[in-house]
């Protein structure tokens, strides 16, 4: 359960605010979108890899959660539901960009996670080059092991939940996951060597 | 001291039994030889990790094999710690001498603590109000809009059987409604020949390639279309006779019951006329007879 969950959790049910959600209840949505911004904006840039498009992106998304709240699935199938939701706007955004590569990219370094709010900011500089060197590393994996990474290691999802999502069967995801691990790892530190390599 | 004259010593060197002016000229030999110092570090089994590395990787090719693929199959339930704890040993004994894997594995747990808190990114202070205001203008759809956009859905076009309903039920209007029933089978026709002409079109504006499958599916509707409206003519066809026969014997029925009505009503209207007339008879000799009487 996330920083965000939690907050749902001390003030409200995530069941009873997914019901006052679905009778129109506008505070209720608020929370429900304080509470899931940051997850589903992370899952988004993860994705698109560029934080205005992210952005707009989990815009997007938030508009389909509201008009799709009758489907919504308990608050136990809540969060698969809605990566599901925000995987498939993602992947079609992607198909949709592949004709219109970006102009510029934006640097990893302007992206600011919400777990790290450290005040000495050399520590800080230096967890977000490490991240950005993971970010990095996870763009040069195949598309299911960049999945894999995405919704089970970085969103903590579980092979169950993830089968709904990816459409593939739990053995294959329990066969990948060690590999995509691993095919990770190697890359960070075909990168980091490189880095070093290079005097940075 | 020379390289012999230490391997000819060196059980006394590792014993340390040498004199005293022996170990000193000892000393300076091994400053100054890389590969007596090497040899008596390996005869004191002080090997460097890469020394190890070398022999053990050279004792394995030879052997078994290389054991690191093996290792990185195990590595992410070694880091994970749900590895079998005799399994584990193994792992962390080559990770003790194998510094590509070990370096694999501190990834690994930088990882796992790492991916988890890059879930989730603040998407800056805006992000939520953007998000209402775009939500407030598309409320919710209710049960009626949601029947309503399945029903446009139903209705949206092309659909091929609903295409086939259209021509069905004018078909139906124009042999049973709009049309006097002695036209039926020109309506029909025309009917069909409407159809058979904008179905060539359909076909002609097909690609070549569902060409094919179009005309297939022209030649089966048009086999059953030629059926239905030969049923049905047939149909209005013995409705007719079946209608012209019933009026007939109605005719003849009826002309049958004038007849009798009529000649009832001229029988009664001949015994009312002579009634009348015998009435008439009685009445004009009452009144000649007082006249007699009275003259």
């Amino acid at each position: 359960m996330g920083a965000d969950e939690r907050a749902v959790g001390s003030q409200l049910n995530l069941d009873a605010v997914l019901d006052r959600c679905r009778c129109g209840d506008e505070l209720a949505w608020e929370s429900l979108v304080r509470s899931y911004q940051s997850r589903v904006y992370g899952l988004a840039y993860h994705y698109v890899a560029n934080r205005e498009d992210a952005r707009d992106l989990a815009q997007d998304i938030f508009v389909k959660v509201y008009k799709n709240l009758r489907k919504c699935p308990d608050a136990n199938h809540f969060l698969p539901w809605i990566f599901r939701i925000a995987r498939n706007a993602s992947i079609d955004h992607l198909r949709r960009k592949r004709a219109r590569p970006p102009s510029s990219q934006v640097s990893e370094m302007e992206v600011n996670s919400i777990a790290d709010c450290s005040s000495d900011p050399e520590k800080h500089w230096l967890m977000e080059a490490r991240r950005g060197l993971f970010r990095r590393a996870l763009r040069m994996l195949t598309r299911l092991n960049r999945e894999m990474i995405i919704l089970k290691e970085i969103q903590g999802l579980t092979l169950e939940e993830m089968t709904g999502i990816l459409d593939v069967p739990i053995g294959t995801l329990k066969s990948r996951s060690h590999r995509a691990r691993l095919e990770l790892a190697e890359k960070v530190l075909a990168l980091s060597q490189g880095q070093e390599g290079a005097g940075l | 001291m020379s390289c012999s004259d230490l391997a000819e010593r060196l059980e006394l060197v590792l014993g340390e039994q040498l004199r005293d002016n022996e170990l000193t000229a000892l000393k300076a030999h091994v400053e100054g030889c890389e590969k007596c110092r090497d040899l008596l570090q390996a005869c004191r089994g002080k090997q460097t990790l890469e020394q190890a590395d070398s022999l053990v990787g050279e004792v394995l090719a030879r052997t078994s094999g290389s054991t690191c693929s093996r290792v990185r199959s195990m590595l992410c339930d070694h880091v994970d710690q749900s590895l079998h704890e005799d399994n584990a040993a193994l792992v962390q004994e080559h990770l003790n001498y194998c510094s590509s894997c070990t370096q694999l594995a501190r990834v690994l747990e930088e990882s796992a603590v790492a991916l988890p808190q890059m879930a989730s990114l603040d998407p800056g202070p805006l992000f939520t109000s953007s998000v209402l205001a775009a939500t407030r203008s598309s409320q919710p759809p209710d049960k009626w809009a949601l029947f309503l956009s399945h029903l446009s859905l139903v209705f949206q076009r092309p659909h091929f059987s609903l295409e086939a309903a259209y021509v069905g039920a004018l078909l139906v209007f124009l042999v049973f409604g709009g049309a006097p029933v002695s036209a039926v089978g020109g309506v029909a026709s025309a009917a069909f020949a409407g159809f058979q002409l904008n179905f060539a079109k359909v076909v002609r504006d097909t690609p070549a390639g569902l060409s094919d499958t179009w005309t297939d599916l022209y030649g089966s509707c048009e086999n059953q279309l030629e059926g239905k409206i030969k049923a049905t003519q047939g149909a209005v066809g013995r409705a007719l006779e079946t209608l012209q026969g019933s009026a007939e014997q109605l005719r003849a029925m009826s002309d049958e019951h004038l007849l009798k009505h009529a000649a009832a009503l001229f029988q009664d209207a001949t015994e009312k006329y002579e009634e009348y007339s015998r009435n008439l008879g009685s009445t004009e000799g009452s009144e000649d007879r007082p006249e007699e009487t009275a003259e």
